[in-house]
């Protein structure tokens, strides 16, 4: 996984392609690599963060 | 909602009552002003998860208590922590005799204690609560002990089975004092979620321990974290100076000197990407955990909110 998120930052190009769906993530499930995508495109709506310290 | 007024009143009485020579009372209270400046923020999950699972027998009045009981318990790990890794100049403990200090800890781990005797709850419960105590201070002292003691060469998930019990545990035992009438099998889900949520907020933490205005604080000290971690097994040879610092080949000064010549290094090298992915994986866990427990959507929805939003 962690090879995917070196590849995927020196290659944004690839983002945008799976983004698009002409492209896909090898071994990553439909709704990780919907995850994923939303983190490099800064996009997502998905909550992280908690209070605690 | 219990006030927080309420439970700093009865953490300074208790301190008052337990700790009559003066020097060492003003130290404790000192100590206290401190937590309380940071907005108890544990106990508030107590009161959350109190509020959900009372029933008719439920003690009101003791509530801020056990609350009370909650942060005394949070302040001892906080102490320890900050007397343990140095990194916190802001707290008044760090500038007391380092003895002083250390003595205080134990003291706060027996009052959380007393305040728990102290509620008018039946035995049964009061043997349970303290129960709860021992084994997540337990659990968390064990994590500590893992963390201060942990290898340059940990895995990750290694390192992620630290967090749960160091981060977690104090999450854990804010939830399960709170949901003392929840079922064992209610209370087994609050721990996992507990848990989770205790690693996302740790990998929160480990975020900006990397980051330049944290001056690369957990870089500098060499800790090992889950980005220093993905960053020294990262195989683009623009890390290799950060792996010779870490195997001691280069000093501070040089190391500075290639990050701040090289800032886009870390920014482009997938680690904030990434570790919001495993911060992404744990809230999903979380999430899963919540959505088990046989509680009505608005509580579902209060729980979410005080756990996991921003």
């Amino acid at each position: 996984m962690k090879e995917i998120f070196a590849f995927l930052v020196e290659n944004p190009e690839i983002v945008e392609l799976v983004k698009k769906g002409t492209a896909s993530l090898v071994g990553v499930s439909s709704e990780d690599a919907k995850a994923i995508i939303e983190l490099f495109t800064g996009d997502n709506n998905i909550k992280l963060y908690g209070y605690w310290k | 909602m219990v006030s927080i007024k309420a439970v700093y009143d009865y953490i300074y009485a208790c301190i008052k009552k337990n700790l009559p020579e003066p020097s060492f009372q003003q130290i404790a209270l000192q100590a206290l002003e401190f937590n309380a400046s940071e907005g108890f923020v544990f106990s508030k999950l107590t009161n959350v998860h109190y509020e959900i699972w009372k029933n008719e027998d439920a003690v009101e009045k003791d509530l801020f208590k056990l609350m009370a009981s909650v942060e005394l318990t949070i302040l001892a790990a906080d102490i320890l922590d900050d007397l343990q890794d140095k990194d916190n100049n802001t707290a008044p403990w760090m500038e007391w005799n380092y003895s002083i200090a250390l003595n205080l800890v134990p003291l706060l781990l027996n009052l959380s204690k007393i305040a728990i005797l102290d509620t008018s709850l039946p035995i049964d419960k009061k043997v349970m609560l303290v129960n709860h105590l021992l084994e997540y201070e337990i659990l968390g002292l064990r994590g500590q002990y893992l963390d201060i003691t942990k290898k340059n060469l940990l895995s990750e998930e290694e390192y992620l089975h630290i967090v749960e019990k160091k981060s977690g545990a104090l999450i854990a035992l804010a939830c399960l004092l709170g949901a003392s009438n929840a079922s064992n099998e209610e209370q087994n889900s609050i721990k996992q979620y507990a848990l989770s949520v205790g690693c996302v907020a740790q990998l929160e933490n480990d975020l900006l321990g990397i980051e330049e205005q944290q001056s690369y604080k957990d870089i500098l000290q060499r800790d090992v974290t889950l980005p220093t971690i993905y960053l020294l097994s990262h195989n683009n040879q623009a890390f290799l100076p950060l792996k010779d610092y870490y195997d001691y080949k280069i000093d501070e000064i040089t190391l500075i000197s290639y990050l701040k010549r090289n800032k886009e290094l870390l920014k482009k090298s997938g680690v904030f990407e990434y570790s919001k992915y495993i911060q992404y994986k744990y809230v999903q866990k979380a999430l899963l955990n919540i959505d088990k427990l046989p509680i009505i959507e608005e509580n579902r929805i209060k729980l979410k909110n005080s756990l996991l939003k921003r």
